[in-house]
């Protein structure tokens, strides 16, 4: 049984949660919500490459392994292409975007 | 436990690859549902910054942490368990998965009491006496925490079950067979996944 290679990946998991607490409180902006998903596509890659074996495993498992990532990149790039180019989107120029939300008011 | 080569197989390798493909993907249509769930929190993110960062203040950065940590040392203790099966320590595999359904419940105990105190400072949509979300972003903020946490507490109970059945299965000497108990931890592992990044969009984001 080759145990030391989980416990590092635990470590490393650990390493990682850590350090991505830490950068909540650096006063670093909107990087820090970069620098927290990227820590949590590390963390994800470490689960699915050593805990769940995607390491071992043939080319068949991995390629449907893949697909799942490919489908879920098609559908972040629609998204973000949707509400990138909405007429007044936040993240340009113009006159400050009104939310959908703002017209509404909350039900008690 | 080896597992022997079966019909219609030619060889090992096959076979094994037929035994994984069915859960990769049954995982993988389990990755599509929370990874809308997810794609929607970072939309909402995107199009609410202020009301969402500061709701996300308001959660227990705490219990986040913590429940993050059982979860990552649950997957340690799975992955040590299966590793034991397929060297043929079910004793061992026993002890694992009792422990890291142990640590599935202990993360269900935080979130509940989460829940809880969410109630009763007004944050739990359309429950409860009182209200207290502040603005519109707020509460599709709320709404957004209780579908996801709701639906990968939901996951989490049916891993504890699994885990807990294997283990009790092995300690009465009925062990599921090998591939039944790969696949229980794969299951468990794609459970960690999703909280991996629920944890920094929902706790993170303030």
């Amino acid at each position: 049984m080759a145990l030391r290679p989980l416990l590092l990946t635990w470590l490393a998991l650990m390493v990682l949660l850590a350090a991505t607490i830490g950068a909540t409180f650096l006063p670093i902006g909107q990087w820090r919500q970069l620098i927290n998903l990227t820590i949590a596509f590390a963390k994800a890659a470490l689960i699915v490459w050593l805990f769940m074996k995607l390491r071992t495993e043939g080319p068949l498992v991995r390629l449907m392994a893949a697909t799942a990532g490919m489908l879920l990149l098609i559908m972040a790039t629609m998204i973000v292409a949707d509400y990138h180019f909405r007429p007044d989107p936040f993240t340009r120029g113009g006159p400050p975007p009104v939310s959908p939300l703002a017209t509404r008011t909350v039900r008690p | 436990m080896t597992i022997a080569r079966h019909e219609p197989f030619a060889d090992l390798a096959r076979q094994h690859d037929a035994d994984r493909l069915g859960m990769v993907v049954f995982l993988s249509s389990e990755a599509m549902l929370f990874g809308a769930v997810i794609m929607a929190l970072l939309a909402l993110r995107a199009w609410e910054p202020a009301a969402f960062a500061a709701t996300s203040g308001r959660m227990d950065l705490l219990a986040g942490s913590a429940n993050t940590a059982i979860l990552l040392t649950s997957s340690l203790l799975v992955a040590i368990g299966a590793e034991a099966a397929s060297a043929g320590r079910k004793r061992l595999t026993m002890t694992m998965f009792a422990l890291a359904a142990l640590l599935g419940l202990a993360f269900l105990a935080i979130k509940g009491t989460e829940y809880s105190i969410e109630y009763l400072e007004g944050l739990m949509p359309g429950v409860g006496p009182k209200q207290d979300f502040g603005s519109p972003g707020a509460r599709m903020f709320m709404d957004g925490y209780y579908l996801a946490t709701g639906l990968h507490a939901v996951h989490v109970t049916v891993g504890i079950a699994l885990l807990a059945g294997c283990a009790w299965r092995v300690h009465a000497a009925d062990p599921p067979s090998a591939v039944a108990i790969g696949n229980i931890g794969l299951y468990w592992h794609l459970v960690d996944v999703v909280w991996v990044f629920l944890f920094p969009i929902l706790y993170l984001s303030r």
